[in-house]
């Protein structure tokens, strides 16, 4: 029987061998990783609920000393406000639709969205993981890129992988976000008021937390002036190889302002919500019970 | 030692460490508290079975890293069990010189075990890195050198749990069933 110090030594060269597994190999030491976080929920849940009603209404607000009541009125009003933008631009689309229509394409039909809520269990041990566990209420539905959301509009990620239970969501925050989806980087648009969008603001960099991007202003109206950027103004979700039912989400506020090349301003946006200090989140998926808006078929029988 | 007993609390902070550590985060700098409790076996348990539990814990928390990629999300089993066994293996050594139970021990091995840990960790993803191109490759976003200045900053604040912790864990002591070490370097022959 081989001694102590040898069972240790063979355990370390073990590790090392682990350690240096090529990629392909990988997912059979990752399997482990959802029966050990199924394992730490149990802890892991109720003691995020606990610290998340220690902080109180901050937590959940991203305006410090509100109360429940009017927490809860502003929340609605966030709802209210992304829902006239995105109407807005769905306005916009459907009147694009009706000239595609016109033209005998056959287009998907649009289908209403759901919102399922699910339970934060948390990040890994190690932070610089960048991912984020959650518990939805029921996994129907939930499938592999679905748009999360917190307080409703606040764009939190997108859903990354699937288990039976839980499920994992890659915030837009982190640096690994845009080399998911091939190198897109996601755009915006500056909201120069509640309801009036701005220029476009493309993402470049992803910078603690923060999401670096150069604004492209339109093409100048004459004796029009471009618009002014300033901090606090809102950037929401504009971007066509999103889900139209994501289109207007809150991605952040301005938080800083820089002249870059060609004068061409470089905006820092910053989330409203500090996603790893909540304690729920909302998975938006396709709602299959609900009646596809109806589409004609351009004159096809 | 008393196995029960370390797995319970190692446990408990790995599960707390996910959790806990993004509420007493400052800017990016968030305390480790399981290491704390790495440093702790290691300057009272047996040579053997400090160096199992590193191991131990360092795997489990290399197996609850799921790590974000260009593609789907890995899991690299090895860096912080290697990272935690070179730390504890480093306090085996230290450990005849300082006052085992004593807070200030504690936090001072903390802050620099985790130090010597985040070197490790890094140093793997290096040579992962360096080994591996193309479809091997593990796609991780964004360079190393940030990744270990935030470990050592991690590890400064690490002191600040060790502090709590040690407060906490000393007075538990003679529940673990440490047996009293005599002190002698680590793994010499016992005659």
């Amino acid at each position: 029987m081989p001694s102590p110090r040898a069972n240790l030594a063979l355990a370390i060269t073990a590790a090392g061998g682990l350690a240096l597994l090529p990629r392909p190999l990988l997912p059979l030491v990752s399997a482990f990783n959802t029966p050990a976080t199924f394992l730490l929920a149990p802890v892991q849940t109720p003691v995020r609920t606990l610290m998340v009603w220690l902080r109180g209404p901050k937590a959940n607000s991203p305006v410090a000393g509100l109360s429940p009541e009017l927490d809860r009125v502003l929340t609605d009003l966030d709802q209210a406000k992304f829902e006239l933008a995105q109407a807005k631009v769905e306005t916009e689309r459907l009147r694009s639709l009706v000239v595609d229509l016109s033209r005998g394409v056959e287009l998907n039909p649009s289908l209403a969205v759901t919102q399922i809520p699910a339970s934060v269990i948390g990040f890994g041990s190690d932070l610089s993981g960048g991912l984020l566990t959650v518990r939805p209420n029921k996994m129907e539905g939930v499938e592999p890129n679905a748009v999360v959301v917190v307080r409703g509009v606040q764009l939190v990620g997108r859903v990354q992988k699937v288990d039976s239970r839980t499920c994992t969501v890659l915030p837009i925050t982190d640096p690994a976000f845009p080399k998911m989806y091939r190198g897109e980087k996601f755009k915006g648009v500056v909201m120069l008021d509640d309801q009036k969008r701005g220029p476009t603001w493309k993402l470049d960099a992803i910078e603690n937390g923060r999401m670096v991007g150069r604004i492209y202003f339109d093409a100048p109206v004459p004796g029009e002036d471009r618009p002014t950027i300033v901090n606090d103004m809102l950037v929401r979700l504009f971007d066509e190889s999103w889900p139209a039912s994501a289109q207007m989400l809150t991605i952040g506020r301005v938080v800083q302002v820089e002249t870059g090349a060609n004068e061409r301003p470089i905006i820092t946006v910053e989330p409203f919500q500090d996603i790893s200090r909540v304690s729920e989140v909302m998975i938006r998926v396709a709602d299959k019970g609900a009646a596809p808006i109806p589409t004609t078929t351009g004159g096809k029988p | 030692m008393k196995w029960p007993v370390p797995l319970l609390v190692g446990y408990l902070l790995l599960a707390l460490e996910g959790v806990a550590r993004e509420y007493v985060r400052i800017g990016t700098v968030s305390p480790s508290l399981i290491f704390p409790f790495v440093v702790f076996i290691a300057l009272l348990a047996s040579s053997n079975a400090a160096m199992w539990t590193a191991l131990l814990v360092g795997a489990a928390v290399d197996i609850t890293t799921l790590r974000a990629t260009s593609g789907a999300p890995i899991v690299i089993v090895g860096p912080h069990a290697l990272g935690y066994a070179a730390a504890a293996y480093m306090i085996l050594t230290l450990r005849p010189m300082v006052m085992r139970r004593n807070v200030v021990t504690m936090v001072a091995l903390s802050v620099i075990g985790s130090w010597l840990a985040a070197v490790v960790v890094v140093s793997v993803l290096a040579i992962r890195r360096t080994l591996f191109h193309g479809s091997w490759a593990d796609g991780l976003p964004g360079s190393l050198l940030p990744d270990l200045w935030q470990r050592i900053l991690d590890g400064c604040y690490t002191g600040a749990a060790a502090l709590v912790l040690a407060a906490i864990l000393l007075p538990l002591a003679p529940w673990f069933g440490f047996q009293d070490p005599s002190i002698r370097r680590p793994f010499s022959r016992r005659y």
